[in-house]
C-alpha cells in the first residue's frame, strides 16, 4: 500500500483538499473539551493539547508539543453525526375521513468526518451493522455520503483499552484515509484505504514514506500497545456475566451508581432509541421521532405490570452484560471497543474493566471443595 | 466424617439393597460447600447431585424485579438434584448454600451408566427420585394456591 510522509504545512493541504469533498468535522477545543465539531480552519485543531482521563475525570492540558493529535477521545464520541439524538422518522396529516404520510427525507450532505480513533471507527462499523440489521437505512446512507479518515493512537490514555479488544492502536477497520502523527516534531503518515482515497492523496504530491518512516510509525504503535491504562480479559467475557447476575460486585454497584445514564450517551456503540410522537392541538397532523434512550432510565425497562430492572445496578448489570456478553451472541462481536469513555466521564468513576475483573477474580475462587470417601 | 459408613446411614441410601448402596458409594465424593456459593446454576449441565448431610441450601429462581426468590429449601436428610436423571440434563433452577453445607455429591454419569447396565438399581433410584419430585410437585401446587396474592 502506498504510504506518504506529510509535515505540518501538507497536512493543512489534505485538510484543504478534503474540504471541497464537503464541510469537515473534526477535534477542537469547545468549552473546556476536546470536542467533534465543523472546523473553520485547520488551525482549529487541538495543536499543543492533550486531556487527562481517569475514572470520572477529564482536564486540558498542554503538551508543551506542537502534536495535534496528542488527545485520546471526545466527550461525546462520533455518533451524533451518523445517528443524531432526534430524529423525525414522518409526518401524517389528516384529510378528510383518511390521512397521508409523507416519510421524513434523510439529509444527506457530504461531510468528512476528520480524525476518528481506531476505537471510534471499530464503533462506527459497530453501528453500521447493528442498524443496517435493524433496517434503518439513515445511518448508512449518512455514512455513504461522508469521508472517514481515521487517525491512529499513539498516546493511549488512563481509561483506553482498545488493544485488548482488537480495535486499536492502529487502524483496523475500513475508512478512506488512514493517519499515524508521531514524533515531538510531529510527521505524519498517510495511507489510503479506499479508492477515493488513493485518488486524493496521488492528486497532492506528497514525498512517499520510507521504510524507515514506516518502520518508526509501527514502533511509536507498538508501544502505544503496551501503554494502555486499562484492562480487560475478554477469554472471560462470553458466558460469564450471564451466569453472574447475582454476584456481590453488583451490590456493591448498587452503592455507586446513580443511573444517570451519562455512559450510555457517551458510549460509541449504544444505540437504543424509542419512538415519541407529537400530535397537533388540532388533531390534524402528527410526526413521529426517533430519541435516543438509555437503558439507565427505570421506564426503559416498563412491560405492562412493572419495570423489569427497578435497581440501577440491575440496569448497570444489563447495560455491562450486553456490551461485553450478550451482544457476542447478538452480532458476533462486542458491542465495547475499549474507548474508556463511560469511565471518564461517570460522575462516580465507575469503572467497567474494574467491575468486570470483580466479578471474574471471584469466578475463579472455587467455594466448593471435595474430598475422597475413606 | 466423610466415611462411606457414614454415607450408607443417609436416608435415601437406607433401604437399598448391599450391592446397589455399594454402587452408589463408588460414585460419590464429600463436599463442602460455603455458606452463599450457588451450587447449581439454572442452564449449567446436572452433573451430579447431592445427598444433603449438613446445612440448609435453597432452591431459587430468579425473577426480575425481585431477584432470587427462594422456592423452597433443602435440608439435612434430603436429596438435593434431580434433572441429572432426565434428558437434557440441565439444571432447571439455582440453588443456593444457606449455610456452610456438608454432602454427599453423586457423579451422575457414573451412576447414570450402572443405572443402564443393572435394570434394577436403576429402577430403585427412578422410585426413589420420583418421590423426591413428587413432594416438589406437591409442594409446588400448595405454592401456587397463593402466589398471587397481595403482599401485607
Amino acid at each position: 500500500m502506498d504510504a506518504y510522509l506529510l509535515d505540518t504545512d501538507m497536512l493543512a493541504q489534505l485538510v484543504e483538499r478534503l474540504r471541497l469533498e464537503g464541510e469537515v468535522i473534526g477535534p477542537q477545543i469547545d468549552r473546556g473539551v476536546i470536542a467533534y465539531g465543523p472546523l473553520k480552519s485547520f488551525e482549529d485543531l487541538p495543536q499543543g493539547w492533550s486531556e487527562l482521563q481517569g475514572p470520572g475525570l477529564y482536564r486540558l492540558q498542554r503538551t508543551g508539543r506542537p502534536s495535534r493529535f496528542a488527545y485520546r477521545v471526545a466527550p461525546t464520541s462520533w455518533k451524533p453525526f451518523l445517528y443524531p439524538p432526534k430524529e423525525l422518522l414522518f409526518r401524517a396529516r389528516k384529510e378528510g375521513d383518511s390521512f397521508t404520510v409523507q416519510p421524513a427525507e434523510t439529509s444527506l450532505e457530504a461531510r468528512v468526518l476528520f480524525g476518528l480513533r481506531p476505537c471510534e471507527l471499530r464503533a462506527l462499523r459497530v453501528q453500521e451493522r447493528v442498524l443496517s440489521k435493524a433496517n434503518y437505512p439513515p445511518y448508512q446512507q449518512r455514512l455513504q455520503a461522508s469521508w472517514i479518515v481515521a487517525v491512529a493512537c499513539v498516546e493511549p490514555g488512563e481509561n483506553c483499552f482498545c488493544a485488548d479488544l482488537d480495535s486499536g492502536p492502529e487502524v483496523r477497520d475500513d475508512c478512506d484515509l488512514k493517519l499515524v502523527e508521531w514524533g515531538d516534531e510531529p510527521r505524519y503518515l498517510a495511507q489510503a484505504g479506499s479508492e477515493r482515497g488513493r485518488a486524493l492523496l496521488r492528486g497532492l504530491a506528497l514525498p512517499t514514506a520510507s521504510a524507515e518512516d514506516q518502520k518508526e510509525a509501527q514502533a511509536a504503535l507498538a508501544r502505544a500497545r503496551r501503554q494502555m491504562g486499562r484492562s480487560l480479559d475478554r477469554r472471560q467475557t462470553p458466558d460469564l456475566l450471564t451466569r453472574k447476575h447475582a454476584h456481590p460486585a453488583f451490590d456493591a454497584l448498587a452503592e455507586r451508581c446513580t443511573a444517570c445514564g451519562n455512559c450510555t450517551l457517551v458510549c460509541p456503540t449504544c444505540f437504543c432509541s424509542n419512538l415519541e410522537d407529537h400530535t397537533s392541538l388540532d388533531g390534524r397532523e402528527a410526526s413521529r421521532y426517533r430519541v435516543w434512550d438509555s437503558c439507565f432510565t427505570l421506564d426503559f425497562s416498563y412491560i405492562h405490570g412493572g419495570h423489569a430492572r427497578s435497581k440501577p445496578s440491575e440496569r448497570y448489570r444489563q447495560w455491562m452484560t450486553h456490551k461485553l456478553s450478550s451482544w457476542q451472541s447478538q452480532f458476533d462481536e462486542a458491542g465495547c471497543v475499549g474507548c474508556g469513555r463511560c469511565i471518564t466521564w461517570c460522575p462516580e468513576g465507575i469503572d467497567l474493566t474494574e467491575e468486570f475483573r470483580a466479578l471474574t477474580e471471584r469466578a475463579k475462587e472455587s467455594t466448593i471443595q471435595y474430598r475422597e470417601l475413606t | 466424617m466423610g466415611t462411606k459408613q457414614e454415607m450408607l446411614g443417609h436416608p435415601f441410601m437406607v433401604g437399598l439393597a448391599p450391592e446397589h448402596q455399594a454402587a452408589m458409594v463408588e460414585c460419590a465424593r464429600e463436599a463442602f460447600i460455603q455458606k452463599g456459593t450457588w451450587l447449581l446454576r439454572n442452564g449449567d449441565l446436572a452433573d451430579q447431585f447431592f445427598l444433603v448431610q449438613e446445612g440448609v441450601l435453597s432452591i431459587e429462581l430468579y425473577v426480575p424485579n425481585r431477584a432470587e426468590h427462594s422456592i423452597q429449601t433443602v435440608h439435612p436428610g434430603e436429596l438435593l438434584g434431580w434433572d441429572w436423571m432426565v434428558p437434557p440434563y440441565r439444571w432447571t433452577f439455582d440453588v443456593r448454600a444457606q449455610e456452610d453445607c456438608r454432602a454427599f455429591a453423586v457423579d451422575a454419569r457414573c451412576i447414570r451408566g450402572k443405572g443402564q447396565v443393572d435394570h434394577e438399581f436403576g429402577y430403585q433410584l427412578q422410585n426413589r427420585i420420583s418421590q423426591v419430585m413428587a413432594r416438589r410437585v406437591k409442594a409446588l401446587r400448595f405454592q401456587l394456591l397463593d402466589v398471587y396474592s397481595h403482599e401485607p
